[in-house]
């Protein structure tokens, strides 16, 4: 077999149709219309993060079969997001009310025909804000890799999938017009059958983040855990609000830190807790982060019924008032919480994640419900299981 | 029966009233209360004008610092008390006033504003405490992000000493002492210099009444007199790393111009993919500045830019700016109180008339504010 053959990616349309899920979000009291897709990664190596990267960079361009200009009309000459978590993709399609068709449009066009660059060099993106770079952790180096010609859109295709695709639509519009619009533009969006015909490249390596973090990550939560809940709990009182016991501890006591935040960070089966410290120019990280957790450990066996109390009632707000300090990192530019803003991002998101509806009001609640020793005892197996990390700055 | 009608009564917002009332109390303080029906969050803002505390480079940070060491409250346990009903305080030092700002679920105005009131107090500050403070203060400088450090340098370019950043000098910081702090805190804690910003699902004059008996105890102090800023200096500076900024000079906020560079700027800003643009309302002479922190297209996208095809959108996307302010009560209490704090007339309802009477030949004037010669230029080094 001649290599330029082995090279050639072989992308065969089969007959087979799966239709993603479509959530509708109704809503007469929101100004404007909001077009979210999450789509499901499968477990990618850090050549393969290159890749998405790239791709999540082609795709505000949007749909091959639209211009800059007709783009540009349909969002109100605002940008349409990607952003990469390791879970998924994330698409947002802001545009004004009266532009709910196009919409729809935009997005059915870059699920299926996104106008991709795969013409040129990998080079690494943009270097994050620092607090992103300690939370996302750096970019993949990149540099140099000379991509194949439709080695990207190959890509593209093995990602973008109808069966890993989850939108929701909220907006000012009557009852089924989204959905309707939707049912009409995505119709016959055949799934391909691809063959990767090139060997993998090796995988990139990590690199360092901006500054300098400590961080304590606990054992990960399955979406099904019987001990979701007082797991959850536990972040909101170790980690959000200065209240917590991490605001106390590293940046009252011992002032390590500016910011620090617990942080539910998602992986392809569920999520992890970490505690996260910014810590920049210290001079014994290990030692640092060592004390951080025999003190976290003891603050944990002195928590009242108060610190129950706050915990819960941070995560009411969080939920049903989209009070900021929220732990849920689900998107690249910081956490989310329950406010209309959030509201269609977390519709899919949570459906594609946990395969049950979101429901913000029934989670505060069974926040509410979770007892103090129940509250300890979660804290504890996060604390005593956390692995211990130091993150250098380049 | 009665008694429990009574109640029931007693709590209801009456349904004829208006929108939003603003009060000025005898020593110069100002309440303003927003209401908005059914929002089920409250928002309850204290501002603190800087016009009495202008900031030189030998001073620059102090402010900062005091927000900080203020912001604790009285007796330490603040943030738990508010986090615990699922409200939380903020606070952020600006160029023209200190802001506190209190989130609270509706019905909660009490707590809400004896937050604020705890933040008025000047505690007992040490030197040590100030050390352990500038400690932190050099973390979160640390963390500072790109886009602060180009509109940092877009300002200094542009204004001098005038346009200090608020954030601050750590050297300045780490050498303040208790003393000074507590002469900035007599500067600034008058009558004169203060605005409570309420919005939420509030009764207009029994909320004025709980703000304006917190605010009427403290001293008149000076006349509110306006405060001005020299005119801008076109400038090209470069800065270590990467990125570029281009920001365009304007006049106050309630100068037609102030809108049409807005637009010109945020139409811009969306043919860019990761831009970001900033406008601080201000009553004096401030900056609009779109950046990119991860290229250099800027400059070119202002030069090529066509205001016949650009004009439709960046009057909707300035609307869109100027609405997105007044849709929550966070919004809402930050924009109306940063306003009033520095002077009376400013009001969010003139920008929006600018950006409807705005001329494509005015937008034009607007693009030419960003470009070459006009405007600054902040340009990363790599």
């Amino acid at each position: 077999m001649s290599l330029l053959l082995l090279l050639a990616a072989h992308v065969v349309a089969s007959q087979k149709t799966v239709t993603p899920k479509f959530i509708e979000l109704s809503d007469p009291g929101l100004s404007e219309v909001t077009v979210e897709a999450i789509v499901k990664l499968p477990a990618l190596d850090n050549h393969e993060r290159a890749m998405l990267d790239r791709l999540a960079r082609s795709i505000p361009m949007g749909p091959a079969e639209y211009s800059q200009n007709d783009l540009m009309a349909i969002t109100g000459g605002r940008v349409v997001r990607c952003d990469i978590m390791p879970d998924c993709l994330v698409i947002e399609i802001p545009a004004f009310k009266e532009d709910l068709v196009g919409a729809i449009s935009v997005l059915a066009g870059v699920l299926r025909n996104a106008r991709i660059d795969d013409s040129s060099t990998l080079t690494s993106g943009n270097e994050p804000d620092p607090w992103t770079s300690v939370i996302h952790g750096p970019l993949a180096p990149q540099d140099g890799y000379k991509l194949r010609k439709g080695e990207l859109a190959e890509f593209y295709h093995r990602v973008f999938r109808p069966e890993s695709v989850t939108v929701a639509v909220s907006g000012p519009f009557a009852s089924d017009e989204a959905q309707k619009e939707w049912d009409r533009k995505i119709d016959g969006w055949q799934l391909p059958n691809l063959i990767r015909a090139w060997p993998l490249p090796d995988p990139l390596p990590d690199s360092s983040p901006s500054i300098g973090a400590i961080e304590l990550d606990g054992p990960e939560i399955s979406p099904d855990s019987p001990n979701l809940n007082s797991s959850l709990l536990a972040l909101f009182a170790l980690g959000c609000g200065k209240g917590g016991s991490l605001y106390r501890i590293a940046r009252e006591k011992d002032g390590l830190s500016y910011r620090q935040e617990a942080v539910l960070w998602p992986t392809t089966t569920g999520w992890v807790p970490r505690l996260v410290v910014a810590a920049s120019d210290q001079k014994d990280p290990d030692g640092a982060a060592a004390q951080l957790k025999i003190d976290l450990i003891a603050d944990v066996s002195k928590w009242t019924e108060a610190d129950r109390l706050r915990a819960s009632g941070l995560a009411t707000g969080v939920l049903e008032r989209g009070v900021p300090l929220s732990p849920f990192y689900f998107q690249s530019d910081g956490p989310v919480t329950g406010s209309v803003y959030n509201r269609a991002f977390l519709e899919a998101y949570w459906l594609s994640k946990t395969g049950t509806p979101w429901n913000a009001e029934g989670m505060a609640e069974r926040l509410r419900g979770v007892s103090l020793e129940a509250l300890k005892a979660a804290a504890y197996e996060m604390l005593t299981h956390a692995q211990l990390l130091v993150k250098r700055p380049k | 029966m009665l008694p429990l009608i009574a109640c029931l009564l007693a709590t209801q917002v009456p349904v004829g009233q208006p929108p939003r009332l603003r009060t000025s109390l005898s020593n110069g303080a100002i309440v303003q209360v927003e209401r908005m029906p059914n929002a089920n969050s409250l928002s309850v803002q204290l501002f603190v004008a800087s016009r009495n505390t202008p900031e030189t480079p030998a001073t620059n940070g102090r402010r900062h610092l005091l927000e900080h060491l203020v912001a604790r409250g009285t007796h330490g346990d603040l943030d738990q008390r508010l986090e615990s009903v699922g409200a939380f305080l903020n606070a952020h030092t600006l160029r023209d006033a200190t802001q506190f700002e209190v989130t609270l679920p509706a019905g909660q105005l009490k707590l809400g504003l004896a937050a604020l009131q705890e933040t008025m107090h000047m505690p007992e500050v040490t030197q040590d405490v100030i050390k352990h403070e500038a400690i932190v203060l050099g973390q979160e400088s640390a963390l500072r992000e790109p886009e602060d450090k180009l509109s940092a340098a877009a300002w200094s370019a542009a204004y001098g000493d005038d346009g200090l950043d608020a954030f601050g000098n750590l050297d300045v910081i780490r050498s303040t002492t208790p003393a000074d702090l507590v002469e900035l805190h007599r500067r600034m804690y008058i009558g004169s210099n203060l605005v409570i910003s309420i919005a939420g699902d509030v009764d207009l004059d029994a909320a004025t009444k709980l703000a304006a008996d917190i605010l009427k105890v403290i001293p008149a102090g000076e006349t509110r007199l306006p405060s001005s800023r020299k005119s801008a200096t076109s400038a090209e500076v470069t800065l270590p790393g990467s990125g570029e900024a281009r920001g365009a000079a304007v006049p106050g906020f309630l100068s037609p111009k102030s809108a049409w560079v807005l637009a010109a700027g945020l139409s811009v800003a969306a043919t860019i993919p990761n831009c970001f643009v900033t406008y601080t309302p201000t009553s004096r002479n401030g900056l609009v500045i779109v950046g990119q922190t991860d290229g250099n297209r800027i400059g070119s996208a202002f030069d090529s830019a066509k205001a016949n095809e650009l004009v439709a959108h960046g009057r909707r996307l300035a609307r869109r700016w100027v609405e997105r302010q007044l849709q929550d009560p966070t919004a809402v209490a930050s924009l109306r109180g940063m306003l009033l704090v520095q002077s009376l007339g400013l009001k969010p309802e003139v920008m929006l008339e600018n950006i409807d009477a705005m001329q494509p030949y005015q937008f034009e004037e607007g693009l030419d504010a960003f470009r070459h010669g006009a405007g600054v230029i902040v340009g990363g080094t790599r």
